[in-house]
Parts: structure tokens; C-alpha cells; sequence
């Protein structure tokens, strides 16, 4: 009865799971569903990241984006203008050349430059921190440390410098943006990849009241848009700060000796390399 | 009166008492893996609760005309027609398969569905699809079909069902799926704050989930009382 038993079951086993089988085969035929290859094609050759750069969430997103919607083909920051070629030649398009960018912290205002005002004992982030009275630091324009931006890229491409103000490292930034949504003050910003120096400061105020907060802050004195390369600096109307026009000029090396509070940075080999150590 | 007395002792027991997560400890890798967002885990929730729901409906069907060694067993008919002097009793094998049918039954209508879905629904397929091929072989949907089985048929789903059992099962198999929703929704909450705590370090991430999940769990043991088992 025992063995009698066994066999009945294998072969009942069998007769049940060949017909499941046998079903989902018919099925799988019958109700198949067209995928447009361009987008498994596209699909597999974006990187992966998942960094939302392109403003579809993830990759995939970014895929059925690109061929059902249209979305442009130089979008993917990560991939640059190599995967943009790519791209449009599945599209069956010409891609546009595109500038390298990077972002970068607009701020070099350390605890020691612009102090706490107050001891903030909340959590360990940039946005909860920002949102109570401003954040604890007397520039309320100013990086507050906590590394949004840090936990945010996916390339690991910032790391935390002096109190917590990111560093980028240029060799693994890849443009991508994520930071830039993730800082609650708004102090990453893309620059391109080829100039040699940018403004670190972002506050708004006037002379007095910016000077009173930061020992480095933009006091909005003109001088560097006045003594400066022609046209190559312009003042914002309303918001007390200079632009500098990249199209004209890409580097200036002695900004710092113009400019009465050290507002600019140099990007340097020797401190990228510092940070990438 | 006594029917829905037992409909709402199942309704409660199910969601709240003998929780399939925090009572049961069932389906505990989607619940500690999806529930980082609350989208994904109410996403993940809707899945499992139609996944539950349709397993409880096609597997009471399968144990009522498969599973069980009377008259009405499928295999016995079929047999019968080709030899008229076989007896039910010569089947009593089919009990044994009781794991193994529902394993592959479970398995292969979520795959079923899946095609379906997307074939019928793009926008159901968009909010439920990701989700569906995780639970193909979840131990939460295989305890519903298991327990459904073992709670409406006579002596331990080895005999004829009871009055009322297709109900019963089917809405133990929802509320089963609510119950898991609830828990993961709570378990999202919490963890989308921990997320901004400084946890120590060797906590961070799972381990803490698996102490808050053993809280809630400890918190859930107070519906005991709720429904007599």
C-alpha cells in the first residue's frame, strides 16, 4: 500500500504541476504584451543609478520616457554625451554636444567664520535642522553640515569637509542634480566642469547685515563686477549678489586680491585630491 | 445571527489577534524588505491582500474537489468513469499533497494573474506589478491557503467542509491581506522616522526594524483578549 501510495502521488504531483505548466505556457503566449525593444535597448545601457537626474523615477522611468514620451536623449547626466549619442542613435536622432557640470557648495562659512547661534540637539539633517527657526547657524544662508547632500549622491562623489561643508571630488560627480534637490538652502549649484573658480557665498543680504553674520559672506561691494575682466561679472538686481557669466570669463585667478572678503574659491587639483583621500 | 457572529470573530481575529505578521510571524521578508516607503509598502499591501484573496478562493476549490478522498473528488470521478468498482477510500493519498498542490496552485495563479493584469489593466499592472512576482512564493499567502484549510473542513482539512467555509475563507484570506497591510503601513511610519534618528550604528537599518517589530508584536499581543480562539 505504501509504495502503491508514493507512486500515486508522484503521479498525481506530476499531472497537476505539468498542467499549471501547461497553462501558464498557453498563457504566456496568448496574452503576451509588446515591449518596444528600443525601450529594453535604452533600458540597458543607462547606468543604473537610479539618481532621478533625469526627472523619471529611475532608469527604467527614464527609458519609457525617452521612447514613448519623447524626452530628450541627453538627459541622463550620469551617462554624459557619450550615452547620449547612444541614445539618439536608437532613437534614430543627432544628440547636441553638452557641457560638462559639476556641483559644487556655494558656502565656505565653517563654525569658525559664522558661529551657531544657538545648539541644535535634533536629527542629524540638513532639512529637519533648516526648518526650525532657520537652522542653528547665524548666516541663515549658510551650509549647515549636516550632509543632505552627502546622503544624497549616488556616486559618492561629496564628502564631508570642515564642519560638515561638502567637498566635491570632479572625477566622480557626474552632474546628476540629486544634491542640488536635496540641500534646503539651495547651495549646491552646477558649474561647469571646465572653470577654475566660482563665489562661494550666498547671502542675500546687504553690506552690514552680511558682514555681521559670516567673516567670508558677499557684502555685495560691486568691486569684483567694477575691477573685474569685462563683463564678466553681473550683478543680480534683489538679491545682493554677483553672477559670474561662465561664457566669458572661466577663470581669474586673482579674484581674491578684488574682492574685500575672500569670497571666491579656487578649484584646485591639490584640494580635490585632499578630499578624495 | 450565529453565522455573522463568526464572520466578525474571523474579521478581527484575522486582522488583529492572530495578525499573519505580528501575531504569526509570517511573510516577515516583504514586511522588514518593502517597507523602507510608505508607497511601496501600501503598494505591497494591495498586492498581497488580492494575492490572499485569490489563493483562498482557488485553493478551498482545489482541497474541496482535489484534496479530499469522497465522492466528489475529481481524481475518484475520473477514475470512476474508467473503472466503476474503485471506492473513494482508494484515494486517500490525495491528502498528502496538500503542500505541494498549493505550493505549485499559489505559485502559478500569481503568474497567471501577473500576465493577465498586464494584459487587461496597464495602470493596475503599473501599481501592482513590481510587487506580484515577490509574492509568488510567500509563506503569508501559503499560511492563509493552509490555514483556511485547516480552520473550515472537518478534523484538520482532512474531511468535508463546514457551512459557510467558501465565505469564511475567502474573507479570512482579505482580511488576512488587510491585516498585513496595517502592519506594513505602521512599520513604514515608523521607519521613514528612523530613518532621521541618530540610531547607533550596528543598529541601523534592519536590526532596528527587527526591534520595532518585535514592540509591535509585543503591542499586538494585547487583542489577545479580543476573540476567543
Amino acid at each position: 500500500m505504501a509504495a502503491h501510495s508514493i507512486i500515486l502521488t508522484l503521479i498525481a504531483a506530476g499531472i497537476i504541476g505539468a498542467a499549471f505548466g501547461m497553462i501558464l505556457a498557453a498563457a504566456s503566449v496568448k496574452l503576451r504584451v509588446y515591449v518596444d525593444p528600443r525601450i529594453t535597448a535604452i533600458n540597458e545601457i543607462l547606468p543604473g543609478a537610479n539618481c532621478g537626474g533625469c526627472g523619471s523615477p529611475g532608469c527604467s522611468g527614464y527609458a519609457a520616457a525617452v521612447v514613448k514620451e519623447g524626452a530628450s536623449p541627453d538627459l541622463c547626466a550620469p551617462g554624459g554625451a557619450e550615452l547620449a549619442c547612444i541614445v539618439a542613435e536608437i532613437m534614430g536622432q543627432v544628440a547636441q554636444e553638452k557641457e560638462r557640470m559639476i556641483a559644487v557648495c556655494h558656502c565656505q562659512g565653517t563654525r569658525a567664520r559664522s558661529p551657531d547661534r544657538w545648539t541644535y540637539d535634533g536629527p542629524v539633517t540638513c532639512s529637519t535642522a533648516h526648518s526650525l527657526h532657520g537652522g542653528p547657524k547665524t548666516c541663515i544662508y549658510g551650509c549647515l553640515g549636516y550632509g543632505d547632500c552627502v546622503k544624497a549622491c549616488p556616486f559618492n562623489a561629496l564628502v564631508p569637509g570642515i564642519d560638515g561643508i561638502p567637498v566635491t571630488i570632479p572625477e566622480r560627480c557626474t552632474g546628476c542634480g540629486a544634491c542640488v534637490r536635496a540641500c534646503p538652502r539651495m547651495l549646491m549649484r552646477m558649474i561647469p566642469d571646465k572653470v577654475g573658480f566660482y563665489l562661494a557665498c550666498m547671502n542675500r543680504e546687504k553690506a552690514k547685515a552680511a558682514k555681521s553674520v559670516c567673516k567670508v559672506a558677499c557684502t555685495a561691494c560691486k568691486l569684483c563686477v567694477k575691477k573685474g575682466p569685462e563683463g564678466g561679472n553681473v550683478m543680480v538686481e534683489g538679491a545682493n549678489l554677483p553672477e559670474i557669466q561662465y561664457g566669458v570669463i572661466t577663470d581669474w585667478p586673482e579674484a581674491n586680491e578684488i574682492c574685500p572678503q575672500n569670497c571666491y574659491v579656487f578649484r584646485t587639483a591639490e584640494a580635490a585630491s585632499a578630499a578624495a583621500s | 445571527m450565529e453565522t455573522f457572529g463568526q464572520l466578525v470573530a474571523i474579521v478581527i481575529g484575522v486582522i488583529f489577534v492572530k495578525n499573519y505578521v505580528l501575531a504569526r510571524f509570517l511573510g516577515l521578508c516583504p514586511f522588514i524588505g518593502v517597507s523602507k516607503k510608505t508607497d511601496a509598502a501600501l503598494g505591497m499591501g494591495m498586492a498581497v491582500t488580492f494575492v490572499m484573496t485569490l489563493a483562498s478562493l482557488v485553493t478551498w476549490i482545489i482541497h474541496r474537489y482535489l484534496l479530499i478522498p469522497d465522492s466528489s473528488n475529481l481524481i475518484y470521478i475520473i477514475a470512476h468513469a474508467f473503472k466503476p468498482d474503485v471506492v473513494p477510500e482508494d484515494f486517500n493519498f490525495v491528502s498528502t499533497l496538500r503542500t505541494l498542490t498549493f505550493i505549485l496552485v499559489i505559485a502559478a495563479l500569481v503568474q497567471f494573474v501577473e500576465m493577465v493584469i498586464r494584459k487587461v489593466s496597464p495602470p493596475l499592472y503599473e501599481a501592482l506589478g513590481i510587487y506580484l512576482p515577490l509574492i509568488t512564493t510567500n509563506c503569508a499567502v501559503m499560511g492563509v491557503a493552509i490555514l483556511n484549510s485547516q480552520k473550515f473542513f472537518d478534523a484538520g482539512g482532512e474531511g468535508a467542509p463546514l457551512a459557510w467555509s467558501f465565505i469564511f475563507a475567502l474573507i479570512q484570506g482579505f482580511c488576512a491581506g488587510i491585516g498585513f497591510t496595517i502592519a506594513m503601513l505602521l512599520m513604514s511610519g515608523i521607519r521613514e522616522r528612523l530613518e532621521i534618528l541618530p540610531v547607533p550604528k550596528a543598529f541601523r537599518g534592519v536590526p532596528i526594524a527587527f526591534v520595532c517589530t518585535g514592540c509591535m508584536a509585543l503591542a499586538f499581543m494585547g487583542f489577545v483578549a479580543l476573540v476567543k480562539s
